[in-house]
């Protein structure tokens, strides 16, 4: 039994053990990544050279909240990093607002819940629907996990969890909150840049 | 690495970002040629994965937790 308990993970010093978490969520990260890579290669593939006629503006505007989400994810962990809890509360509760408001800008006027006359592209609308709906669907989900990992270790540190020298719980939800942009970053392009407009239908 | 400095290093990156979002734009809206607008990409993909994912933290000893 002694050689059990030793080789027990609450026995390994709190680096060693961080080291191999740290490789266990980047290989994670990577098995995700290829699924990820699949959905943008049946987007080559099913629409080439065109693309439907996505609001731009809308676009551009979950983009940037993205982007500035990540930044005060970073924030979030630099500040616990250097015992400054409140700046790590406020930062972490600033990207679960924004990344919210992602979440309420896909749904709300790119699925068409919030717009009068309903959605410009339905799911069913061929490739581009399916392509569309299909995107933004797996990378809203893996935003909506990261919102809740966010609220998670934000409720963790408001009672006290976490200091610099362990939030190893703050770094490995700010990286799977980097990875949900860095994702974002190659289907924005894909989505709203490439191709030429066609209509739906066509 | 120092709070402030750590601090600081995050606005340059969002700058970064925010740049090459512009850029990326303007290529769309220019020529929407694929490959500039996949090298774009490419670019801050690095920015991200470095800067805010840490990769290299990877390859660091285990007692080097920088920030």
């Amino acid at each position: 039994m002694a050689v059990l308990h030793s080789v027990h993970e609450h026995d390994l010093p709190y680096a060693r053990r961080e080291r191999v978490n740290r490789w266990g969520l980047w290989l994670f990260l990577i098995s995700e990544s290829f699924m990820f890579a699949g959905l943008l290669a049946a987007r080559f593939y099913l629409w080439g050279g065109t693309r439907p006629p996505l609001d731009q503006t809308l676009g551009l505007l979950l983009t940037s909240i993205l982007l500035v989400s990540s930044f005060f994810m970073n924030r979030a962990e630099v500040a616990i990093a250097h015992d400054d809890r409140p700046e790590f509360l406020r930062s972490a509760m600033l990207t679960v607002v924004l990344g919210t408001a992602f979440l309420v800008g896909v749904v709300g006027w790119e699925w068409g819940l919030f717009l009068p006359d309903g959605p410009h592209l339905r799911p069913t609308d061929g490739a581009f629907g399916a392509v569309v709906y299909g995107l933004t669907g797996f990378h809203a989900f893996h935003v909506l996990t990261g919102v809740l990992a966010i609220l998670a270790v934000w409720h963790l540190g408001r009672r006290g969890h976490f200091s610099a020298r362990q939030h190893w719980g703050v770094e490995a939800v700010a990286v799977y909150w980097h990875f949900v942009d860095l994702v974002w970053v190659f289907f924005y392009p894909a989505l709203y840049l490439i191709g030429q407009v066609v209509a739906a239908g066509h | 690495m120092e709070r402030r400095t750590a601090y600081l290093r995050g606005w340059v990156v969002l700058g970064g970002l925010a740049a090459l979002t512009a850029v990326e734009y303007g290529i769309a809206v220019t020529s929407g040629a694929v490959v500039p607008l996949l090298l774009v990409g490419m670019l801050k993909a690095l920015l991200i994965l470095e800067y805010f994912m840490h990769v290299s933290r990877l390859w660091a000893p285990a007692d080097q937790g920088e920030h």
